[in-house]
């Protein structure tokens, strides 16, 4: 019985070995055809660019393109890809149209039917670069626009970011509203596509998405918002002061400095001040100091005197950002009986004046 | 009596070959899938954002939180690490557990530390805190000095005082990259509520001394099963010298550190299972942290070592919900009097989380050496012939060959592109010697090491608070 328990044993570990070994030459010579290639293509891809650059700086002659084409097409498209970013307006509409004339834009339409999902990710990640040019988009169709509904995120994203580069004011509405609605990830990275529409999209797509029913959306709306750390003019943030969903309030409050400052906005703030719930209040102080109202003057030393640690904090740095009233009443504080109340207002006072250099 | 010790030797040996022939065979499943996961992973492609969430504001912040021994300048040398690290909110948290005077005036030097009002948040149950520091330089630092209490307790002071809803856990040995945190908040990010950890690092590169290659096989293995075929399943675990985020509102749920990362992974998993909600603890197989090549046996040992002692104290912190279900039939007071002290780590779900490890690094070694001596001791006397002694070496040292070869040609197999041949071949040899005098020393150090502790005397000064409530207790579950 040992004879056949050693001799299965050996047999299959020795196949396994065998195989192993057979497999690690195959992987070996796969290995270094494809470090020849990566060799190759390195090689190559300058002598690519270089007679890009040439062609985008005004030379009509083509041939050398062709060639390239012909023999390392994957390379050539890479390295009109590679200009993304550095390549706009005319030079841009010449490149793509260059990609057209080549059919490489066709060959991207096909491979968005591919079913690796890398092919297609990357398929959609060119075609949004070259939709910005009108005849590449007739002949794409409506293949991005659809894209947009797709399942796979990652095809949504450069989708969505094709057409927050080139698509009309109504288009780049929908893009935020699908920004709203997906994932962190994919949220961040349309916010910085977005941010240049910021002031347009205030006008339409951003207040009827703030007024949905659906809080998360909302609450992720007003993050982009804050994300874009620019002016924007919204109005009506004030009914979002009052949402029953109390993290909408909040990010209301942080998006209370970016947003004209009406009457409203300021009772609104003013009152949430004094909300029992102290992260509110929290967001509230560091709204009014950053807003710089003196009349919450009152309301920032009770909190300072009454409030949580962290609401203290907050008050207190408020406050020491409204010198020369601020200071006053942190000193106020620094005096008082609060031991707790006083050190944290003394360490306020003190890091203002180092900073303001007094 | 005499008459029956040989055929009884003979039978346990024989036993004990198929025994480690079956978790030899099991020990290669895990490593195919574990080569499947990385594959479909190549596939899919990871695309790199880094530069876009450098700028973000929508980010979320990250609290790096180290807990050094001393004030020694490693330990500065750290901290300064993690200061350096690319990220658009980041903040470092040292937590000094019980330091003295002098070593306090280092740290206070060091970063121009001033006390702060800062409040700290009793989230979770700790030692008492003496102060919370900040500098005065531009450096978002926070430094805590605390009544001492052990390492554990020093990490839930660190996360009682971060802020940020994400928290960093980087191994001081290890190698890491300055853009660790971006590469490794991507998978969060791609779905936030769900994830509430995620693990990432690479294995150790191979370097030319064969003491580094195998601890070089040795990472690789770990990162092929606990990181890329446990992910398959979600149970990933940490490796040594991976990083770790996971989400502070899941570590606080969970009842905060107990241990290490790999404890606290294992927390988080078990009570993630026992609230029975979707979630997921991601795996980043990305070369953004390792542990460090071990130069010489006994930097290799160390590395052993460490990775065993963290792992016991895991074992035996999931050990205590199965021992208690063998214990609930014979005595019913002492059952009451061990669940009342109960420390399970993961409720229930501990064996299924650990289960494989557990059988590849407790059992197998114990197996293993017992069929070497019963084996060597049955040659000599007569009792076992050379049919099973080979069938026994098969099991053991030819089943450890071919899984050694096995992670390094399916690592190549699931690598769209592949390692440097000359490198890859290095490792493929050094899994022959590795298995012929190595894995037997190794099993006895596995062993030995079973029975530590994590915990290092400087950050045990004085005392050791009690351990945070289990899992069990904080959410229903089966028991």
């Amino acid at each position: 019985m040992t004879r056949i328990e050693l001799s299965v044993a050996a047999l299959l570990l020795g196949g396994y070995a065998l195989f192993f070994g057979v497999l690690l030459g195959l992987l070996a010579r796969r290995a270094s055809r494809v470090r020849q290639q990566a060799a190759t293509a390195e090689a190559l891809v300058p002598e690519i660019r270089d007679t890009l650059v040439d062609y985008l700086a005004g030379s009509n002659d083509e041939t050398r393109i062709r060639e390239f084409v012909r023999t390392n097409r994957q390379d050539v498209a890479n390295a009109v890809l590679s200009f993304q970013g550095t390549v706009s307006g005319s030079a841009r509409d010449r490149l793509c149209d260059l990609a057209l004339q080549l059919a490489l834009v066709q060959d991207w339409g096909q491979e968005t039917r591919s079913k690796e999902p890398a092919i297609r990710r990357a398929a959609y990640a060119r075609l949004a670069f070259v939709c910005a040019y009108e005849p590449c988009q007739r002949v794409v169709g409506d293949l991005v626009t659809r894209a947009l509904e797709d399942a796979d995120p990652e095809v949504r994203l450069p989708a969505a970011r094709a057409l927050a580069q080139s698509g009309s004011m109504a288009e780049i509405g929908r893009v935020f509203v699908l920004a709203a609605s997906q994932n962190l990830m994919i949220r961040i990275l349309l916010t910085e596509d977005l941010r240049k529409y910021s002031a347009e999209l205030c006008a339409q797509a951003v207040p009827a998405i703030l007024k949905s029913d659906d809080p998360k959306r909302v609450l992720a709306a007003l993050d982009m918002l804050v994300a874009w750390e620019r002016a924007l003019p919204l109005l009506g943030l004030h009914e979002l002061f009052e949402h029953r969903d109390r993290q909408i309030r909040i990010a209301a409050l942080r998006l209370a400095p970016l947003v004209p400052l009406t009457p409203e906005n300021r009772y609104a703030i003013l009152r949430e001040l004094t909300d029992t719930d102290t992260e509110v209040s929290t967001a509230a102080a560091l709204t009014a100091g950053r807003l710089r109202l003196r009349e919450a003057m009152p309301s920032l030393a009770r909190c300072v005197r009454t409030g949580t640690a962290e609401l203290a904090r907050m008050a207190a740095s408020a406050m020491a950002a409204m010198p020369p009233q601020g200071w006053e009443t942190l000193e106020e504080l620094a005096a008082g009986p609060s031991a707790a109340a006083a050190l944290i207002a003394s360490v306020a006072l003190e890091k203002a004046k180092r900073k303001a250099g007094a | 009596m005499r008459e029956s010790i040989g055929p009884a030797v003979f039978w346990t040996v024989q036993v004990l070959g198929v025994l480690l022939f079956l978790l030899g065979l099991g020990a290669f499943r895990v490593l195919v899938q574990g080569c499947f996961a990385l594959r479909r992973r190549a596939r899919a492609g990871s695309p790199d954002y880094t530069e876009v969430l450098l700028k973000s504001a929508l980010a979320p912040a990250v609290t790096t939180i180290a807990v050094p021994p001393n004030g020694l300048p490693e330990s500065r040398k750290f901290a300064r690490r993690l200061l350096d690290l690319h990220f658009g909110r980041n903040e470092v948290v040292i937590v000094l557990d019980g330091p003295s005077e002098a070593e306090m005036e280092i740290w206070r030097s060091e970063f121009k530390l001033y006390q702060s009002a800062r409040p700290v948040e009793r989230k979770l149950r700790t030692a008492a805190v003496r102060g919370v520091y900040e500098s005065r330089d531009p450096i978002r630092i926070v430094v805590v000095d605390k009544e001492p209490g052990g390492a554990a307790d020093a990490w839930n002071t660190g996360v009682n005082v971060a802020t940020s809803p994400v928290i960093g856990l980087l191994d001081p040995e290890s190698e890491f990259l300055p853009t660790v945190l971006l590469r490794m908040i991507q998978p969060m990010l791609e779905a936030f509520e769900e994830t509430v950890a995620v693990c990432g690092g690479g294995s150790i590169p191979a370097a030319e001394d064969l003491t580094s290659r195998w601890g070089a096989l040795e990472s690789l293995r770990a990162w092929m099963t606990r990181g890329a075929a446990f992910s398959s399943r979600n149970l990933v675990l940490p490796i040594p010298g991976s990083a770790v985020l996971a989400r502070r509102d899941a570590i606080i749920a969970s009842g905060g550190f107990t241990g290490g990362a790999l404890e606290l992974i294992v927390r988080l998993h078990g009570f993630a299972l026992a609230s029975r909600k979707p979630y997921r603890i991601a795996f980043l197989p990305a070369p953004v942290s390792h542990c460090r090549v071990p130069r010489g046996m006994k930097e290799l040992r160390q590395m052993v070592r460490r990775d065993q002692r963290e792992l016991a104290c895991v074992f035996r912190g999931v050990e205590g919900s199965s021992i208690l279900r063998f214990r609930r039939k014979r005595d019913q007071k002492q059952l009451a009097l061990a669940w009342r002290h109960r420390k399970s780590l993961a409720g229930p779900f501990g064996w299924r989380i650990v289960r494989d490890l557990y059988l590849d690094r407790s059992v197998r070694p114990k197996l293993e050496t017992a069929a070497y001596v019963l084996t060597v001791a049955g040659l000599v006397m007569g009792w076992v012939d050379w049919n099973l002694a080979g069938f026994v070496l098969l099991s053991t040292a030819a089943m450890g060959m071919v899984q050694s070869l096995g992670a390094v040609v399916l690592r190549e197999v699931a690598q769209a592109a592949g390692s440097k041949p000359a490198q890859t071949a290095s490792l493929f040899l050094a899994a022959i010697p590795e298995n012929l005098g190595y894995r037997q020393l190794r099993n006895l150090w596995l062993i030995a090491d079973s029975f530590g502790t994590m915990v290092t005397e400087e950050q045990n000064r004085e005392r050791m608070v009690e351990s945070p409530p289990p899992v069990a207790s904080a959410t229903p579950t089966e028991e």
